[in-house]
C-alpha cells in the first residue's frame, strides 16, 4: 500500500516538476509559455501582428491570450496572478501599481483624443453652446478609467462645472452604448472605438476629449512585479515585439488598417471602415528610441512618464480610488527599454520594420 | 436553570469560535502572510474602510445611505414577491386547472438565474430602481409560490368537507381553512425568499446604481479594494440574519399556536 502511494505521489511530483515554467524555461526548443493580457483596442493590434507574422515564435515565446473589456477586471485579475505581461489604460496601471506593485514598463498608445464626452445628436450642440444645461445630469462613466478622469476634467475645465453639479453613473462600456442608443440618457463619457460606432449608428457627436483639456492619457505596457523579477528577459522580449510591430506599422500603413479591421471584428467590434485611419491617427505608438526619451529622467530627476503617472495619481487621490499616490520610482520602470537598448540582437529586432 | 447553562454554554462556544475566527485572520493575513492584503483585506484594512465609510462615505454614500438604499430594495422586492408570489401559490394548489396552465410555464422560467435577465431587464425597465426590484422579485417569486402551492394542496381534505358540509362559502374556507393550515409552509418559502433577496441583491445592484452595499462591493472590485468589499460583504450578512429574526417574529404574532 505505501509503495503505491509513494509511486502516485512521485509520479505527481514529477508530473508538476514538469509542467513548471522553469522546465519550460529549461528546455531550449520549447517555446515560453506567456500569458498576455489585452482588451478590444489599438494597442492590442502589435501582438495580433506578432502571431501574424512569427514575432512570438522568433523571440521563443508562446503568448496565451487574455482579453479583457477594460482595465478594471483586468487589473482584478492580475491581483490573482492571471497574467505575466499586457496593456491597459494609465489609470488601471496606477491603480495596479497602488495595490500590488504593478510595473509600468512601456507606453502602449497616447489616447487624449479618443477619450471623449458624446452627446445625442439632437443635444450636442445645445450642451457645447450653454453648458450649464449639463447641470444636474446623471452621466454614464466606466468607473476609474482614462475615460473617468477625461470627463471629469472636461466637465471641470471646459464646461466649467463642479462634481456636486452633475452625477456620475458607473456602467460597462458595452452597457453605455445600449443606454445611449435607446436614448435613456442623452450625455456619457465614451471611449473609441465605440465613438466610432455610435457616431454612426445613433449620430452622437464629441463634445469634449483629453487632448482639448490637455490630459495625458496613455495606455501603458505592463509587467507583473514577481514575473518581471523572475523572468526579465522574457519581459524584454515582450517588449522588443511591441517596438517591432511599431515599426512595422509605420512602414506599412495601408497593411496596418487592414489588420486593424481584421483585429476589431475577430473580438466582435464592428467599426466602419472609415473611421479605422482616424483610430490609428488620434492613437500614435512609440518607437524604441522615442520611448527611452520618454523613460529617461528630467532634469528635475524624474522622466515624463513618471510625472504623467504622478498627475494620474492626484486624479485617483480626488475621486477616492486610492488613498496614497504609489512611488512612482518603484513601478515606473525603462530597465526593460534599456535592456533593448543594449542588446544589439533584441535592439536590431524592435527596430526591424520588415516582415 | 439548565436552559440557562444551555445557552450560557452555545454562548461561550459562540464567542469562542469568533475569537479563533479573528486570531486566525490577524494571522494570515499580518505575521505569516498568507493572504495578500489585496486578496484578504488585514484587521486594520477592515478598520480603515468602515471609519471611511462612517465618515467621508464611499461610493457616493455614507455607510447608513447604503444600507438604507439596500434595505429600501429589498423590501420592495420581497414585498411584490409576497403580493404576487402567494396568491398564485394558492391558485395553483386549490385550482388543478390553473395549476395545469401555470405550472408548465412557472417550471420554464424558474431555472433561469435571475442575473441573466438583466441584459433584457436594463431593455424592459431602464436602470432605475423598477429594474432592481424586478431582479430582486425574480429570485424571491419562486420559493414563494412553491412552498404556497406546497401549503395549499396539503390540507386535510376532511376539514374541507366538514367545512362545506356546514355552508362554508368559497371564500370563508380560503380564509378560514386554506390559508391558516398552509400559513407554516407559507412561510418556509418566505424565510427561503427573503434570504434569496439578500443574495440577490449585488446583481440586482449592477444595474446602474448610485448606491447600496452591492454598489460599493462592484466599485471596491474596480478599485481592488478589499476592505471596502469585506464590510459591504459583512453588512449584507448581517441584515440578512437581522431580517430573518424580524420574519420569525412576524411568524410567531401571525401564527401564536406555533411554538
Amino acid at each position: 500500500m505505501n509503495r503505491w502511494i509513494g509511486a502516485v505521489t512521485a509520479s505527481f511530483v514529477l508530473m508538476l516538476a514538469t509542467a513548471s515554467p522553469i522546465a519550460a524555461q529549461d528546455t531550449t526548443a520549447q517555446a515560453y509559455p506567456l500569458r498576455v493580457a489585452q482588451q478590444p483596442q489599438r494597442w492590442s493590434l502589435a501582438w495580433y501582428l506578432a502571431r501574424e507574422k512569427g514575432w512570438w515564435k522568433a523571440l521563443g515565446i508562446e503568448p496565451t491570450m487574455s482579453m479583457f473589456a477594460s482595465g478594471a477586471p483586468e487589473v482584478a485579475a492580475g491581483a490573482s496572478g492571471s497574467w505575466d505581461v499586457g496593456g491597459a489604460g494609465d489609470i488601471p496601471a496606477v491603480l495596479g501599481a497602488a495595490r500590488y506593485g504593478l510595473l509600468t514598463i512601456g507606453i502602449a498608445d497616447e489616447e487624449p483624443a479618443i477619450n471623449t464626452i458624446m452627446a445625442s445628436k439632437d443635444m450636442a450642440e445645445r450642451y457645447a453652446r450653454d453648458p450649464s444645461l449639463i447641470k444636474g445630469k446623471t452621466i454614464p462613466v466606466a468607473t476609474n478609467s482614462t475615460g473617468h478622469w477625461a470627463a471629469s476634467t472636461c466637465l471641470e475645465k471646459k464646461f466649467g462645472l463642479k462634481p456636486d453639479e452633475y452625477r456620475f453613473l458607473n456602467l460597462s462600456t458595452p452597457e453605455i452604448n445600449a443606454v445611449l442608443t435607446s436614448g435613456q440618457y442623452d450625455i456619457s463619457m465614451v471611449w473609441s472605438p465605440n465613438t466610432y460606432i455610435l457616431a454612426s449608428t445613433i449620430g452622437a457627436k464629441v463634445i469634449c476629449t483629453g487632448k482639448d483639456v490637455a490630459l495625458p492619457i496613455t495606455s501603458n505596457l505592463l509587467a507583473m512585479p514577481s514575473f518581471a523579477d523572475q523572468h526579465p528577459d522574457i519581459v524584454a522580449k515582450f517588449l522588443a515585439i511591441y517596438l517591432r510591430s511599431v515599426e512595422w506599422e509605420r512602414a506599412h500603413p495601408q497593411q496596418t488598417i487592414e489588420y486593424l479591421s481584421a483585429l476589431y471584428k475577430s473580438v466582435g467590434v464592428n467599426i466602419p471602415r472609415e473611421h479605422l485611419s482616424q483610430e490609428m491617427q488620434d492613437r500614435p505608438t512609440f518607437t524604441l528610441a522615442e520611448q527611452l526619451k520618454m523613460f529617461e529622467p528630467g532634469p528635475g530627476g524624474t522622466s515624463k512618464v513618471a510625472q504623467w503617472s504622478d498627475q494620474v495619481a492626484e486624479f485617483m487621490k480626488s475621486a477616492q480610488i486610492i488613498k496614497r499616490a504609489p512611488d512612482v520610482k518603484k513601478y515606473v520602470t525603462g530597465k526593460y527599454l534599456l535592456m533593448i537598448e543594449n542588446d544589439p540582437q533584441l535592439k536590431a529586432f524592435a527596430e526591424n520594420s520588415q516582415d | 436553570m439548565r436552559v440557562v447553562e444551555s445557552l450560557s454554554w452555545r454562548w461561550l462556544i459562540g464567542g469562542g469560535s469568533a475569537v479563533v475566527l479573528a486570531i486566525a485572520w490577524y494571522l494570515l493575513t499580518g505575521p505569516l502572510e498568507v493572504l495578500s492584503p489585496v486578496q484578504f483585506p488585514t484587521i486594520e484594512d477592515a478598520i480603515d474602510s468602515l471609519s471611511q465609510l462612517m465618515g467621508p462615505g464611499y461610493a457616493g454614500a455614507t455607510l447608513w445611505g447604503h444600507i438604507l438604499s439596500s434595505i429600501e430594495l429589498v423590501l420592495l422586492g420581497f414585498t411584490v414577491a409576497v403580493a404576487t408570489g402567494t396568491p398564485l401559490g394558492l391558485l395553483m394548489g386549490r385550482s388543478r386547472v390553473a395549476h395545469a396552465y401555470l405550472n408548465s410555464i412557472f417550471q420554464l422560467i424558474r431555472p433561469i438565474a435571475p442575473i441573466a435577465w438583466i441584459p433584457l431587464t436594463i431593455l424592459w425597465f431602464g436602470l432605475g430602481t423598477a429594474a432592481k426590484v424586478f431582479v430582486i422579485w425574480l429570485a424571491a417569486f419562486a420559493p414563494i409560490v412553491i412552498n404556497t402551492i406546497t401549503g395549499a394542496r396539503n390540507i386535510d381534505p376532511v376539514l374541507v368537507a366538514a367545512a362545506q358540509v356546514h355552508g362554508a362559502s368559497r371564500r370563508h374556507i380560503l380564509f378560514d381553512i386554506v390559508i391558516p393550515a398552509a400559513m407554516p409552509t407559507i412561510f418556509t418559502g418566505l424565510r427561503i425568499s427573503l434570504q434569496a433577496c439578500w443574495m440577490v441583491l449585488v446583481a440586482s445592484e449592477l444595474v446602474g446604481s448610485f448606491t447600496g452595499l452591492g454598489h460599493i462591493m462592484i466599485l471596491a472590485t474596480r478599485d481592488l479594494n478589499a476592505g471596502m468589499i469585506f464590510i459591504a460583504m459583512s453588512c449584507v450578512s448581517v441584515l440578512g440574519a437581522l431580517s430573518s429574526l424580524a420574519l420569525a417574529r412576524v411568524e410567531h404574532w401571525v401564527m401564536p399556536w406555533r411554538p
